[in-house]
């Protein structure tokens, strides 16, 4: 008897170019995503090094002002939109689907469409560095009257942040559905790893406030092409309403770029602990608390714009909450190393270093939101100080954490352990000598978002160009080691860590194309 | 998943198959509806104050999402219903509704466990008879394939 049957022809990666290009595999995509963003992270990175050359000495030394006003925005618009965000959805198409026990991602051509766009609207940005009247200039926050001096770059800057809000809006809901439906049975919510928990949460805030980006980037077009005044004084407009939205998506924003790093530092500490995560669900509602409360504490960005009384107190107490679910965190971070069996390979050494150097920022951050003395510090280098110690030892370790913790399952090969911890000591202490001045120089009132300044900041300015030097030469090493490891090196086994606990650990290293093709058992 | 069941007053077998979908058409609605609510109260006072361009990209997006869920669900709900007579074996599958029926003569059916082409690759679960095969519960995990085959042999056997 004969058996005729078709085989789908899905049985392994295309060749060549056309892999990438045509993929809905989530792990090519996740790679896609990952390498992208440290394409752009080496792009920011270097439009950073310009910014800290310039600040070297007092006075103007390599760029005119608004070139250096224009590596300001662009720097921030690549990091947030190219590098940070970018970084962890690369790392959500990789991880989710393994870690819940589902083939892949729900909808896996809208998943390569998500991604494909990003090049596009990078090209867009980047290009408008060669447009008459310069690459935009007026800061990643596009506050109006200031945005509307941007020259022919206006609409390809408007456009491309569509593109980006397009491709996180689809990527969003695509780890929700993929989530919410294709768990393996038994992977009940309170059982699934906390990084798909963070990201759970993290795409739900993606999905609620990108579309008051989308339509305030909009309206700012309208008022400048098609005479309307949403934000124009001049015909009855607002534009500190402009101030008002914008950051009612921007903080929400901060949390999208931090909740996974969480997540991240969530899975790596009981590992090299070796003890399981300590208080498991009170992370899930701190998590949720967190991302609630960023909803109602848009408003500390703008404590001098004017507000009544009870909205600067209101926002103030809102916005100390948050210290509250964050310390849950940190504590309960703390209490799975307690008495652990710990050691420090490279991801864990960037996790601890995660929980301290992030801790800093957020004191900082708990420095700002007290209004009065928001009122000193605000627009000043301790609010720079502030937001890198959050983004750079907070997001950006996490995801250079992760990229060794996961990287053997990944390649199949162990990454360099003495070149790893290398580029860890480097980092952290150059990270520091580049952003720990920045406090002293915004209590000494050293204003934001200027190429010039007084003479008295200089010793501080050049230490923190040092450091910033030191950080951008040290990341090329990540890359050496990054590219040493995908060409070979010691073969990894497939649970790689001996602590490591969860569904992406029963597979292979490197996994198969397909994984999970049949849901796996869990405990 | 599945489900068997033996109708002793027509001496049939009958194995319900479904994948494995973890929410409820139910919860998806009540899971879409509040993030509607969330996405429409933001835009929606926004568009009081003024702002009223926000709300068509809410609009939008949630057309987006809504319409992710639907097809996740829909692809959720297919079932196949296999039944063993006294001298056929019928399968009826479809989504939500009956769509297509195949009918084989019992005596001759026969049930193949494929083993994959590709490791790491699903086995198929293969009925046939005549030349005629097709598969069953694609979706099923390697440990249910491997004991509805032993079922569906056994339910078969003489």
């Amino acid at each position: 008897m004969s058996t005729e049957t078709t085989h789908d022809d899905h049985h392994g990666p295309a060749r060549g170019l056309s892999r990438w290009v045509f993929t809905t595999n989530h792990k090519d995509i996740g790679t896609l995503y990952l390498l992208f963003s440290l394409l752009m992270f080496i792009v920011g990175g270097a439009m950073a090094m310009v910014i800290r050359a310039e600040l070297f000495q007092p006075g103007l030394q390599f760029v005119e002002p608004q070139f250096f006003n224009s590596m300001t925005t662009m720097h921030a618009l690549i990091m947030i939109f190219g590098a940070v965000m970018p970084g962890f959805v690369g790392l959500a198409n990789w991880l989710v689907p393994m870690m819940i026990g589902a083939p892949d991602m729900a909808l896996p051509r809208m998943n390569n469409w998500s991604f494909w766009i990003l090049p596009f609207a990078f090209t867009m940005l980047l290009s408008t560095l060669f447009m008459d009247g310069g690459a935009p200039a007026g800061g990643w926050t596009m506050y109006p009257p200031l945005v509307m001096q941007t020259g022919n770059a206006f609409p390809f800057l408007i456009f491309s942040v569509h593109l980006m809000g397009i491709s996180s809006i689809m990527g969003a809901i695509n780890i929700v559905v993929t989530i919410v439906n294709m768990r393996a049975p038994g992977m009940t919510l309170m059982k699934m790893p906390l990084f798909v928990w963070t990201w759970l949460i993290t795409a739900y805030l993606l999905i609620a406030v990108m579309p008051v980006l989308a339509g305030s980037v909009t309206m700012l077009l309208t008022d400048r092409y098609f005479g309307t005044s949403f934000f124009d004084a001049a015909g009855g407009g607002d534009p500190v309403m402009f101030q008002h939205i914008f950051w009612f998506f921007g903080h929400p924003e901060v949390y999208i770029m931090i909740l996974p790093a969480f997540g991240i530092v969530s899975q790596i500490i009981p590992t090299f602990a070796r003890k399981r995560l300590f208080g498991y669900s009170s992370m899930v509602y701190a998590t949720s608390s967190i991302a609630f409360l960023s909803f109602i504490v848009w408003a500390h960005h703008m404590f001098t714009v004017g507000m009544p009384l009870t909205g600067e107190l209101f926002f103030m107490y809102a916005t100390m909450m948050i210290a509250v679910p964050t310390g849950v965190k940190v504590f309960n971070w703390v209490s799975t190393m307690w008495k652990g069996s710990m050691t420090f390979e490279t991801p864990m050494l960037f996790a601890v270093g995660f929980v301290v150097m992030f801790t800093i920022g957020g004191f900082s951050g708990l420095m700002l939101a007290i209004t009065p003395v928001d009122f000193q510090y605000h627009d000043t280098y301790f609010v720079v100080a502030h937001f890198h110690y959050v983004l750079v030892t907070g997001a950006v370790f996490s995801l250079m954490a992760a990229a060794y913790y996961w990287m053997p399952k990944w390649t199949g090969n162990m990454y360099d352990e003495k070149l790893g911890k290398l580029h860890f000591w480097l980092s952290t202490i150059f990270v520091n000598v580049l952003f720990f001045p920045q406090h002293f120089l915004g209590l000494a009132g050293m204003p934001r978002r200027i190429p010039d300044y007084s003479t008295q900041f200089t010793e501080f300015n050049q230490i923190s160009s040092i450091g910033g030097f030191a950080f951008g030469l040290t990341q090329l090493l990540f890359v050496y080691i990054v590219y040493k490891t995908i060409k070979g090196g010691e073969k990894a086994t497939d649970r790689v860590w001996e602590g490591a606990e969860g569904l992406e650990w029963t597979l292979s290293s490197p996994p198969p194309y397909h994984s999970f093709t049949t849901a796996p058992e869990v405990k | 998943m599945v489900a068997t069941q033996f109708d002793s007053f027509n001496a049939s077998h009958r194995f319900m198959i479904r994948p494995n979908c973890s929410l409820p058409w139910r919860q998806t609605v009540w899971f879409f509806l509040g993030m509607v609510l969330v996405s429409f109260s933001i835009a929606i006072v926004f568009a009081v104050k003024g702002l009223w361009l926000i709300l068509p990209f809410a609009g939008l997006e949630m057309l987006v999402f809504g319409g992710a869920l639907y097809v996740v669900a829909r692809r959720g709900a297919r079932w196949q219903l296999l039944s063993i007579h006294e001298d056929a074996v019928e399968v009826v599958e479809g989504v939500s509704g009956p769509q297509q029926h195949s009918r084989f003569q019992r005596a001759w059916v026969r049930v193949y466990l494929e083993a994959p082409e590709v490791r790491g690759h699903p086995s198929r679960l293969l009925i046939g008879s005549h030349g005629r095969t097709m598969e069953i519960g694609e979706y099923l995990n390697e440990a249910e394939k491997k004991q509805l085959a032993q079922q569906l042999r056994e339910a078969l056997a003489p």
